[in-house]
């Protein structure tokens, strides 16, 4: 399913004292199966932006279409029920959604909200937890006896159960060391390859961004002021860096390296082990660096 | 979704109204609230009126605000006026539609009942729209801490008042999170059966409540670890201060009672 915005606006509290303009005319458009990621400093209307993908805003001005639906200020809620259905949001700190007695209902609440075939559905759990990192013995657990990591993994798990065709991702992985941004990460690279659901993740960290995502869009106030493929984007530095945002780090040496070397490299994507091989072939084929 | 709300809002603003001491505010308030009870008269309440129009416009509060946070109010209105209408059987009958009779006082009687409540909540929105909740905390304590002396804790009361207005915001917050957290997983809660609207207000109570504790046992370690030991020999970083306009209200306030008492039927 891919999703378009067609000069939305979005203003917080109309008509008070505290109103305020969190999108302003933004175009964005997603498409089908695609990983994007939404790049911004906080307060800059990256989470507004996606919220209206399922109907949780609705635009002050201009459409958002997702699907063959279309989500205007005055849509009924039976279209935004039933585009709901098709949208998985994983928010900041999911975990503080959990409450259910044990694991195994928090993750049917979803699918049974959603009329799906519950009983289905609860076949697959143990495949479910095994895909996000826990073992299926947790399933009679209480969510709350589990620890801070393992309550973050049934959330998403509780979000992946409904299998959705857009999957956006809010900070999935604020507040968890770097091991265990990484792990959180890998789970849904792999989760996007299996079941190729249009991606959309909310970050504030390049390093992120970049290990995932084929395209970018970067906000600030509430307005999208760069996209492209992420080589496009780490191409502007100079104007990352005035949105207090900088290319990864693993870019940064690759982009020295060229400038030194003169050798290029086919896309930033590339691991260290990879990247060093790179070089080592363009060494040998005559491209020699000045050193 | 709370954008409605408004009981305890407080619109910041530079009034007349804003300007005043928050003890001034609330003596006044209390003042108003029991002379209310005593006008009986139609006089009384067009002066009322009167001031409570003089009140708005020095409280530079939009009317938008106040007809919002009024609303609520005219339901319990109308039904005491209804009551009192059906009720008070004194006086000459006005008319009659079917078997009902609308006697002169039961109408009178209404009327100033629910002007009285109108009047009631007005003023007192005012002091919360227009008085912050620190401000108002901080002046309760100072006005009930002569009653420590017979160990009313005013201190702690106050404390605990302001913890609790402090963290209003953020527990809002938080429902609102929860909230839309639930909604994406399709939880429904204003339409679908009773049973499903349960299970969505359990979705909601229960991750409220955990969190709700957890931070009451972190705030209590914060205040801990800063040395809190309760109120004994506490300094204030915010003094209140008593101004010219505090004393020309309070005069003006006890102008008007005077006044009231002599329209006293």
């Amino acid at each position: 399913m891919d999703v378009n915005f067609q000069e939305v606006s979005h203003v917080y509290m109309q008509k008070t004292p505290f109103e305020t303009l969190a999108l302003k005319n933004v175009n964005a458009y997603f498409r089908a199966s695609s990983v994007t990621a939404v790049i911004g400093r906080t307060g800059s209307g990256k989470s507004t932006l996606v919220q209206h993908i399922n109907g949780l805003l609705k635009p002050s001005a201009g459409v958002v279409s997702v699907g063959e639906h279309h989500l205007e200020a005055k849509t009924k809620r039976k279209t935004v029920k039933a585009v709901r259905s098709h949208v998985g949001m994983v928010f900041q700190y999911p975990e503080h959604q959990l409450f259910e007695e044990t694991v195994e209902k928090d993750l049917l609440f979803g699918p049974k909200n959603k009329g799906m075939d519950v009983a289905e559905i609860q076949k697959k759990l143990p495949e479910l937890l095994q895909q996000v990192g826990l073992s299926e013995s947790l399933l009679k657990r209480s969510p709350f006896e589990l620890s801070g990591g393992q309550m973050r993994r049934v959330a998403i798990a509780g979000v992946l159960a409904t299998n959705p065709d857009i999957l956006i991702l809010d900070e999935p992985t604020a507040g968890l060391d770097p091991q265990g941004q990484k792990e959180i990460l890998k789970l849904f690279m792999n989760w996007q390859r299996t079941y190729q659901p249009t991606t959309i993740m909310i970050t504030h960290q390049m390093e992120e961004a970049a290990a995932f995502a084929e395209y970018m869009y970067v906000m600030e106030d509430a307005e999208i002021k760069m996209q492209g493929e992420p080589e496009t984007i780490y191409a502007q530095r100079k104007k990352l860096q005035e949105m207090d945002l900088d290319i990864p780090e693993q870019v940064q040496v690759l982009q020295q390296i060229e400038q030194d070397s003169g050798i290029r490299f086919p896309h930033y994507q590339l691991s260290p082990a990879e990247a060093a091989d790179y070089w080592r072939r363009a060494v040998q084929n005559g491209g020699v660096p000045r050193v | 979704m709370f954008e409605n709300v408004i009981i305890g809002q407080y619109l910041p603003g530079r009034s007349y109204l804003h300007h005043m001491d928050p003890r001034a505010k609330i003596a006044a308030v209390v003042f108003l609230i029991i002379v209310i009870f005593l006008v009986n008269s139609w006089h009384g309440y067009a002066l009322f009126g009167g001031a409570a129009i003089a009140v708005y416009f020095l409280s530079g509060v939009p009317f938008r605000y106040i007809r919002k946070g009024m609303f609520p109010v005219f339901i319990l209105v109308i039904l005491t006026f209804f009551l009192h209408a059906f009720f008070t059987r004194d006086g000459e009958v006005l008319f009659s539609i079917g078997m009902f009779s609308f006697y002169e006082e039961g109408i009178r009687q209404g009327l100033f009942i629910s002007l009285r409540l109108l009047l009631l909540v007005y003023f007192t929105s005012l002091l919360t729209l227009t008085t912050s909740p620190i401000d108002l905390t901080d002046a309760l304590e100072q006005m009930f801490s002569p009653l420590e002396r017979f160990k009313f804790p005013a201190y702690d009361v106050a404390m605990m008042m302001s913890i609790a207005i402090r963290f209003i915001p953020t527990l809002l917050q938080e429902t609102e999170k929860i909230i839309k957290a639930q909604t994406a997983r399709g939880a429904d809660f204003n339409k679908g059966s009773m049973r499903d609207r349960m299970q969505a207000f359990v979705s909601l109570l229960v991750p409220l409540f955990v969190r709700a504790f957890r931070r009451a046992e972190d705030l209590a370690y914060a205040m801990e670890a800063r040395g809190y030991n309760g109120g004994e020999g506490r300094t204030k970083l915010r003094l209140l201060v008593w101004g010219w306009r505090d004393t020309l209200c309070c005069c003006l306030i006890a102008v008007f009672g005077v006044i009231l008492l002599f329209l006293r039927q």
